[in-house]
């Protein structure tokens, strides 16, 4: 890991946490993948994929003071300036890092306002994989194909989502714009994307799915419209919309292959619709394949 | 000649204790001012920009004067550089620095900074408003004994000296 990322991390941290952090060894470092914060347990860290203490001289229980101590100095210590991020259970960091939260959910009228009484937090080190989505850009070159990435969690759909965007924005030349529902495709921060997703690129952040893509149909006159997992039905409706204007689309969904496509009623409508004319199906072990549709 | 001179002395300096306490008066009464249009910029701000609050105690910085700017600007400070746990240990430690302010302001801004950055902007626009209206009490019962007070200070300097220089005689 750079060290401007572990700046980065470590600037969200009080400085016991950050020291432990700098602690690790040069190649724990490099593969951390997250930080787990639960209240009253010990600070451990997700290391190529495996959950061990951070710290094995001194364990470092997580308390309710390190829990704010890390949310405020995340948040700027300004809840109400984050308060839809907070939301959604998660605030943005510089650099494309993001700090996931749990908590008693405060709901009004069904709706889920903010979290209070915090009792974990994840924060986990963004993966930029710069030219893993190289096989699939040469594959679409500028032809416009609305393609569809498959994969089970953890993956790297977003990964290779972002990868292709800014491979498409800057090999390709392409405008392409992205409906960045949960802030982890481009991760902006004060309206800058933390994470590269090309200098043709234009992101609309933390907004429906659905209404991203009808704002940026409207506004930025797109080629392309990136948007990360497919989850409602009207989704699936904008998405239609979209591609009758012309505009090529690129999407990833929960989904272990084709098959696994098929037994789910809204991909299936999705794929009835024939919006989707390529297929990349990344398996567990981040392996992918290309297919075209039937 | 040398007699005269101590009793003239005398009188000069208690007149001007007198009139350096009526100046604080007014000092504070500025102070006030400037802290209520502070807080009205922070109320707009919140409410209409969501401004986060590093970025916004540095345009209060900007936008008031003498004390408060300092106070303001050191508090920016502080949550640029994220060394601190909460809004609140920062507002402590920077009122605390700041002799400036009298001990009624100091709990109006000890309270205020307990609830900054905490709540959701509905409730961050009440802590602010709160704020406001306990600062603009404060200025106005100021306003109301203002003249009295700064004539009672001069009057009261200006014959304590005569008092202590007819003794000297």
């Amino acid at each position: 890991m750079s060290e401007l990322r572990i700046r980065q991390i470590c600037a969200v941290l009080p400085q016991e946490v950050a020291h432990a952090v700098t602690a690790l060894p040069p190649e724990q470092l490099t593969a951390l993948e997250e930080l787990r914060l639960r209240r009253g347990c010990e600070l451990t860290a997700v290391i190529d994929g495996r959950e061990a203490p951070l710290s094995l001289e001194r364990p470092l229980i997580c308390t309710r003071a390190l829990l704010e101590h890390v949310v405020n100095t995340a948040s700027g210590y300004s809840a109400y300036a984050v308060s839809e991020a907070l939301r959604q259970g998660f605030l943005p960091l510089q650099g494309g890092h993001r700090l996931g939260l749990c908590g008693t959910a405060v709901v009004e009228q069904g709706r889920v306002t903010t979290l209070r009484e915090l009792s974990s937090a994840n924060l986990r080190v963004a993966g930029q994989r710069p030219g893993c989505a190289a096989p699939v850009a040469e594959a679409l070159g500028p032809a416009p194909e609305s393609t569809l990435i498959l994969g089970p969690p953890g993956s790297g759909k977003t990964t290779l989502l972002r990868d292709l965007v800014r491979q498409l924005s800057d090999r390709f030349g392409q405008r392409v714009g992205v409906v960045d529902s949960r802030g982890e495709l481009a991760s902006c921060v004060d309206g800058q994307p933390q994470l590269a997703v090309g200098r043709r690129t234009d992101v609309i952040s933390l907004i429906p799915k659905a209404a991203g893509m009808e704002l940026l149909l409207r506004t930025m006159n797109p080629q392309w419209i990136a948007v990360d997992e497919i989850t409602a039905p009207a989704d699936v409706e904008t998405m239609a919309g979209a591609s009758y204007c012309g505009v090529s689309l690129l999407a990833t969904a929960h989904a272990y292959g084709p098959e696994d496509l098929q037994r789910r009623p809204l991909y299936r409508q999705l794929m009835e619709l024939g919006i989707f004319t390529k297929l990349v199906v990344l398996d567990r072990n981040k392996h992918l394949r290309m297919e075209r549709t039937a | 000649m040398l007699k005269t001179l101590g009793i003239l002395m005398v009188i000069a300096g208690a007149s001007g204790t007198g009139f350096s306490m009526a100046l604080n008066v007014h000092r504070t009464s500025e102070l006030l001012q400037q802290l209520l249009a502070a807080l009205e910029l922070m109320r707009n701000e919140i409410a209409c920009r969501r401004t986060p609050l590093p970025e916004l105690m540095r345009q209060l910085q900007a936008a008031v004067r003498g004390p408060a700017s300092e106070f303001f600007g050191r508090l920016a400070g502080d949550l640029e550089r994220r060394q601190v746990g909460t809004v609140a240990a920062s507002v402590r430690r920077q009122v605390a620095a700041t002799p400036a302010f009298p001990s009624p302001v100091r709990q109006v801004l000890l309270q205020l900074g307990a609830g900054l950055g905490q709540y959701d902007a509905e409730g961050q626009l009440r802590s602010v408003e709160l704020a406001e209206a306990r600062l603009r009490s404060q200025l106005e019962q100021l306003r109301a004994q203002q003249q009295a007070r700064v004539r009672s200070y001069c009057t009261l300097g200006v014959c304590a000296g005569l008092a202590l220089a007819i003794l000297a005689i």
